[in-house]
This record gives C-alpha cells, structure tokens and sequence, in this order.
C-alpha cells in the first residue's frame, strides 16, 4: 500500500472519528438540524486548513512544528472531554432513552452544549488538518512519483471520510438503551487513546518530557507503515512503541471511565433485578 | 618534547598563539556567521531509508543547523527528530518517498539523540555538537577579542616607543644608555622581538626575558577569554586558573621591590622548577584555541 495513503488515512481517521461521533450523538438525539451546523463547521475547517497550507507554501515557510503539536494536543483534551461528557450523558439517560420511543428525544441538549459539539468538529478538522494540507501539497508538488502518490492521499482521505460516515450511520442505527455499554466502553477506548494522542503531542511539542522510556512494543499490533496500524493509530490513538507516559495517562483514563461505563447500575437495579433483566429480554426481543 | 628551557617562552607564546589564533579564527567566522539567525547557517542533509537515519551519527558545531530530510524511497520510516534524550527539539514528519522537509535548530554543545522511528538497524542515531562558531556565545569572543586587541596595540605602542630609546641610544654610541633602555624595554611581544633582533645568544636572550618581563598576575589576558571558555568547558578554565595561581606562587620567592630578583641570581634548580611550573600551564593553555574554534 503506498504510504501516503496510510498517513492521509491515519490523519484523516482521527479527525473524521471525532466529526462521526458528534454527528451520531447529535442524531441520536434527533437533533439532524443541528447536523448542518457540523458540515458548515467542518467545511471551514477543511478551507481554512488549505489556506493556510498554501500560504505556508508561497512564503516559503515551514508549519512552526512544536506549536502545530501543542495544538493538537490541547484539541485532543478538549476532545476527551466531550467525549466523556457524552458517556456521561447517555449513561444518566440510557434508561430514559430505553422508556421514550426511538427517535424521539429524551432530554433537549441544551443550547451552549450544542454549539460546544459543533466547535468541536471544528478543531477537530482542525487538529490534523493543518499538517495534512501541508503534506498533501509537498506530495503533490514533490513526490518522487507525484501521481501514485497524491493518489493514494486522496484515496486514504476518503476513505477517512467513509470511516467517519460508517461511525455516523453506524452510530445512528445503534439502539443506545441496548447497546450502551457497549457504546460506551467504545468511546471510553477512544477517550482514552485521545489522551495517549494528547501526551505524545505534548512530548513533541515539548511539554511533557517526563516518562518517555518504551513502556513496550505494539509493533506487532500496529506495524508502521500498515492498513491496521493507521486505523488503530487513528481511531484508538495505539501507536508501534507507547512510552511509559502514554500508557499510564491511557489507563488513568480508562479503568475509572471503563469501570463507570461498566458497572451495573445498582441504584435501581438493585432492588428489582428481576425486572431488569424482563425489561432487557424485552428490549432484546422488540 | 619541549627542553626546559624553551619551556618558559613557548608558554607565553602558546597563550598569545592560543588567544590570537583563537580569537582572529572567532572573529571571521562570526562575521562569515552573522546572518545564521533565523534558518540560517549550516545545512545538514540527512536521508531516510529502511535502516533509519542516513546518516546516524552527527558531528557538528555549535549554531544555527537547518536540517534537510529527504526520503530515498523507503516506505518503513517517514519521520526524523532530535532530541536532548528527553526533548523534542525539531522534526520533520510524514516525509513518504521522494518528499524532502526542513527544520531549523539552533544547537548548543552537547550529546543529541536521532530518532527515525521504524527504521531497522538506524532507528536511532547520535548528534555530537562541539562547541565552536556558536552564535550565542559569539558576544563572548567578541569582548575577548577586543580586550586582546587592546593589550596588542598596548604593547606594540610600547615597543616603539622603547626602541626608539634603544636605537636612538645605540646611534649614538652610548652603550650603557642603550642597555638600560633594553632592559627598560616593554613586556611581552615586543620585549621578545627586540631581544630577538638584538641577536642575542639564546641563553641570556630567556634569561632576559624572565628578568625584565614577567607580568605581576600572569592570568590578566586569560581572564578575558574565560567567559567564552567558560561556555564550552569548565574544567578546562578551571585547570588553567589553578596552574596560572601555581605559576605566580613559584615567582613569589624572587619578588623583590615592585619586581623580581635578576636572572644571574637563580640557581639551575629555581630555573627548572620555574620552568616546570610553567610547563604545566603551557600545556592546558595549548587547548584553549582548539576549544574556542572547535568546529
């Protein structure tokens, strides 16, 4: 596979995951009129990004790298918290969801956390996008075979934003009241490998220089250079060799969100465990 | 192998060689230099292929270093940092075949670590920065170079002045009047050239030397270029300022009035010890130059 496909997958993977989520949350919640703020929002991005590559390109300079990953590492945070926020929220309202009709909507998202959710398509475009149009320009100007090569980066972004449409669709068609954990626990991986993103980010723009021995080798997991590893790299934030750091900050993350996502809900199951497991029956069987 | 008896003029000269070659050396390269702030200065190629960095192992001097990463073709590594073993300092990502990317950096003396991650046998590297034509420390250099300039034109104003007397005394034909004004004669260089041009035999042109010309701290001129040495090692500095103290400790028995006994006093025992005392800061003196121009 050519490598520029793999990068712009990866890139384009780890913004289009965010736009996904946020897009099927906001359908979930049957707010779809709200989805034409994302597109918009995203949209500048993708323009402003290009704009600034191109710029950078005519004055014939190079993206400041350390702020470039500073960026990216405080969009990367933001992002684990909205992303927390909607494991959050759908574990307060699993069980409203599961008594209210499909499609309709259990509890109207406030205003400032719409927008909140909007933005954050924004920067998430954003946090890749800068360093993508930089890449993208240079492959096709300069590329040792610049047609395979420009190819395969725009084959490897679309095929990002196909990922990042499935999650969407996917997202959609999911019953949340049924498969909430399983939800969860799937943005709980993902919140998790942001705050890995968000570290390594951090080292490289010379923020957090501490713990930055190998904690071990993924590379059999995540091979450079392949199909597998971009999508993991994109979406759960693995990478070949995570330092000791990164490992620690995932699992900080993880084991407390993971274990709330998991646990059962004993405040009211407790005392009428029977008819959980009847409603759950019944929900399975609708 | 030095005799002893070069020893104590070569250890005078070695500092005026060591600080005037140095220095002058300095001096150039900061003017060829003085542009390297932003992106400037040297340029650094280095080549990504399936073994890592290409090369692995860096020298260079301290400065401004624009580092221009370029992909031969390998699909395996497409990323080159360095770091101070912990820190990012710079680096160029996502450079696929054929693709070339620049950094800049401005490096301080010191060990660095290359990283290529993917490669196979190159993965990492090592970037060794020697201290030398260093932008930051060219102020340094600079103020020495100016403090030696002024003791140069100093002592050569001097040398003029007191061979004047010289010659003037010899022309007309007054003997004594011309050995005094010898022996009155300036300090340093131009006490060693005049001595020189005198054809004198050589061993009572040193022990002239010792006699008229040892300065009361034999560390003034050292002391001005010990800031810029300062930034590239210590220690050395810090040798250097001990044996200047063990030089000046050697002399104290033969101070007498505002200056020294004369030399047909010594016995060939004070001589060598003199001349090991000044040997041994002849030595680390001889290091100084290398340091300041290492490159």
């Amino acid at each position: 596979v050519l490598p520029t496909f793999i990068i712009a997958l990866r890139e384009g993977v780890e913004a289009s995951l965010i736009v996904g989520i946020i897009a099927a949350f906001l359908g979930q919640q049957g707010r779809r009129d709200a989805l034409r703020w994302v597109w918009i929002g995203v949209t500048l991005a993708i323009a402003l990004c290009l704009a600034v590559g191109i710029g950078l390109r005519l004055v014939g300079e190079n993206l400041p790298q350390a702020q470039q990953e500073g960026m990216e590492a405080i969009i990367a945070l933001v992002a684990v918290a909205m992303v927390t926020y909607m494991i959050v929220w759908m574990r307060r309202h699993a069980r409203a969801i599961k008594r209210t009709l499909e499609g309709e909507v259990a509890e109207a998202l406030v205003t400032g956390s719409l927008l909140a959710l909007v933005g954050m398509a924004f920067f998430a475009v954003l946090r890749e996008g800068f360093e993508t149009a930089v890449f993208l320009l240079a492959v096709f100007e300069s590329a040792s075979d610049p047609a395979a090569a420009s190819i395969g980066a725009i084959l490897g972004l679309m095929v990002a934003a196909v990922v990042g449409y499935l999650i969407y669709k996917g997202g959609l068609r999911i019953n949340l009241a049924r498969f909430f954990r399983v939800t969860g626990a799937v943005l709980a991986l993902v919140a998790a490998g942001l705050i890995a993103s968000a570290l390594h980010a951090a080292h490289e723009a010379t923020w957090f220089n501490i713990l930055q021995a190998r904690a071990f080798e993924l590379s059999w997991l995540v091979a450079p250079g392949s199909v597998r590893a971009a999508l993991l790299t994109g979406m759960l934030g693995l990478r070949p060799e995570p330092t000791v750091g990164e490992a620690i900050g995932w699992l900080l993350y993880l084991v407390p969100v993971g274990l709330y996502v998991l646990w059962p809900d004993r405040r009211r199951a407790a005392p009428r465990r029977r008819s959980t497991v009847v409603t759950t029956v019944e929900g399975t069987s609708r | 192998v030095k005799a002893p008896g070069t020893g104590r003029g070569a250890a005078r000269a070695s500092l005026a060689l060591t600080l005037m070659v140095g220095l002058a050396a300095c001096g150039s390269r900061k003017n060829h230099g003085g542009s390297a702030g932003g992106g400037g200065g040297k340029t650094v190629e280095v080549a990504l292929t399936d073994a890592g960095c290409e090369p692995a192992t860096l020298d260079l001097a301290a400065g401004a270093v624009t580092f221009k990463v370029s992909n031969k073709g390998t699909d395996k590594v497409s990323e080159f940092e360095v770091t101070d073993g912990t820190r990012i300092l710079g680096e160029a990502e996502n450079v696929t075949a054929g693709l070339e990317r620049t950094f800049s950096l401005n490096l301080e003396a010191g060990d660095y670590v290359l990283q290529c991650p993917g490669g196979s046998s190159a993965a990492r590297g090592t970037m060794t920065v020697s201290a030398g034509s260093a932008a930051a420390a060219d102020a340094d250099l600079t103020a020495a170079a100016d403090h030696y300039r002024r003791y140069v034109a100093r002592q050569a104003g001097l040398l003029v002045s007191s061979t004047r007397t010289f010659v003037d005394a010899v022309v007309a034909g007054d003997v004594a009047a011309a050995r005094q004004a010898y022996a009155h004669q300036g300090h340093g260089a131009g006490r060693r050239q005049a001595a020189r041009r005198r054809d004198r035999a050589p061993a009572e042109d040193r022990r002239r030397r010792r006699r008229q010309g040892q300065p009361r701290r034999l560390a003034g001129s050292f002391d001005a270029v010990r800031p810029a040495l300062d930034k590239r090692d210590t220690d050395l500095g810090t040798e250097i300022q001990s044996r200047f103290e063990a030089a000046d400790q050697s002399l104290l028995p033969y101070r007498q009035g505002s200056g020294h006994i004369a030399d047909d006093q010594l016995t060939a025992t004070d001589i060598r010890e003199l001349c090991q005392a000044i040997d041994a800061l002849a030595e680390p003196l001889s290091r100084v130059g290398a340091k300041l121009v290492a490159s």
